[in-house]
């Protein structure tokens, strides 16, 4: 699992990045987006959603619609100073 | 590969094992953005297209001589390339550059290269952090690509009137201004 911080918030998303379930140790964040750092896929960290390369693969191409699935993600809760997440979903 | 080649970089205390995965797939994905900027440069017609031409030519040729720079060092390193091309293309550190779905769709077009610059940007400034201050000459080559692939994004990022790039044209299609010297091959550009 990888757990974020941006803008104040913690965010909970799956640890294996949905293009080729690589590890995301090591990702980097930046204005709202993590990036994969094995082949450079960025996700929303909100919503998971792809962000690129979805944005630039043709549009209707239905073969490469997996490899931009988005990332899982998890309801988050601070309790106590204590950061819960909600794997349930 | 040489001995204390890699050594001496092992001594300043990088991983080498990881810098070796990280050039082969920086070297993939050069190898692939190649392919598909042909691809896209022979699809840049029409009013719009054949302006965009020159730049496309120029992104192309230096990201081969990206690949080619990149090869020597790797094998330096004790590392080499996958003996399978679908192999080494699935490792590439960017993904696909594919043709857009209307390939004259001149601004699509462009969102491609610029994306695929901007990646290419992520990759390298990577690996000079890794190396800064102990792997002078993976770290050269590196920041020499690096000055290219920058600039291959604001000539992109300048069709798309995100701002001025401040381009000089290159003296002769794909010139590689920084990468040249990297070039043990013959190199007439």
């Amino acid at each position: 699992m990888v757990l974020a911080r941006w803008e104040g918030r913690i965010y909970a998303l799956s640890g294996l990045c949905p293009h080729q379930w690589k590890p995301l140790a090591g990702a980097t964040i930046w204005d709202g987006l993590l990036t994969c750092p094995w082949h450079n896929f960025q996700y929303d960290l909100r919503t998971g959603e792809n962000r690129y390369p979805s944005n630039v693969y043709p549009a209707g191409a239905e073969y490469l619609r997996e490899q931009v699935a988005p990332l899982k993600t998890y309801p988050v809760e601070i309790r106590g100073g204590a950061v819960w997440v909600d794997l349930s979903g | 590969m040489g001995k204390v080649a890699r050594q001496v970089v092992e001594q300043a205390g990088v991983d080498v094992n990881a810098l070796v995965d990280k050039l082969v797939r920086a070297a993939a994905a050069e190898f692939t953005t190649f392919y598909y900027y042909t691809i896209l440069r022979v699809n840049a017609i029409g009013f719009e297209g054949e302006g965009l031409k020159e730049i496309i030519e120029d992104a192309r040729i230096e990201d081969r001589n990206h690949f080619e720079a990149l090869t020597p060092r790797i094998y330096e390193l004790g590392g080499e390339l996958p003996r399978d091309i679908r192999q080494f293309a699935d490792v590439a550190g960017c993904p696909d550059a594919y043709l857009p779905a209307n390939p004259h769709d001149a601004k699509s077009l462009l969102n491609v290269l610029v994306e695929a610059e901007r990646c290419a940007i992520r990759i390298y400034t990577d690996i000079c952090a890794f190396t800064a201050g102990k792997d002078p000459r993976t770290y050269e080559l590196s920041a020499a690509i690096l000055h290219e692939e920058v600039e291959h994004e604001a000539w992109f990022s300048e069709y798309l009137g995100e701002g001025p790039s401040g381009h000089f044209r290159r003296g002769a299609p794909g010139a590689s201004p920084y990468v040249r010297r990297f070039m043990t091959a013959e190199f007439d550009a």
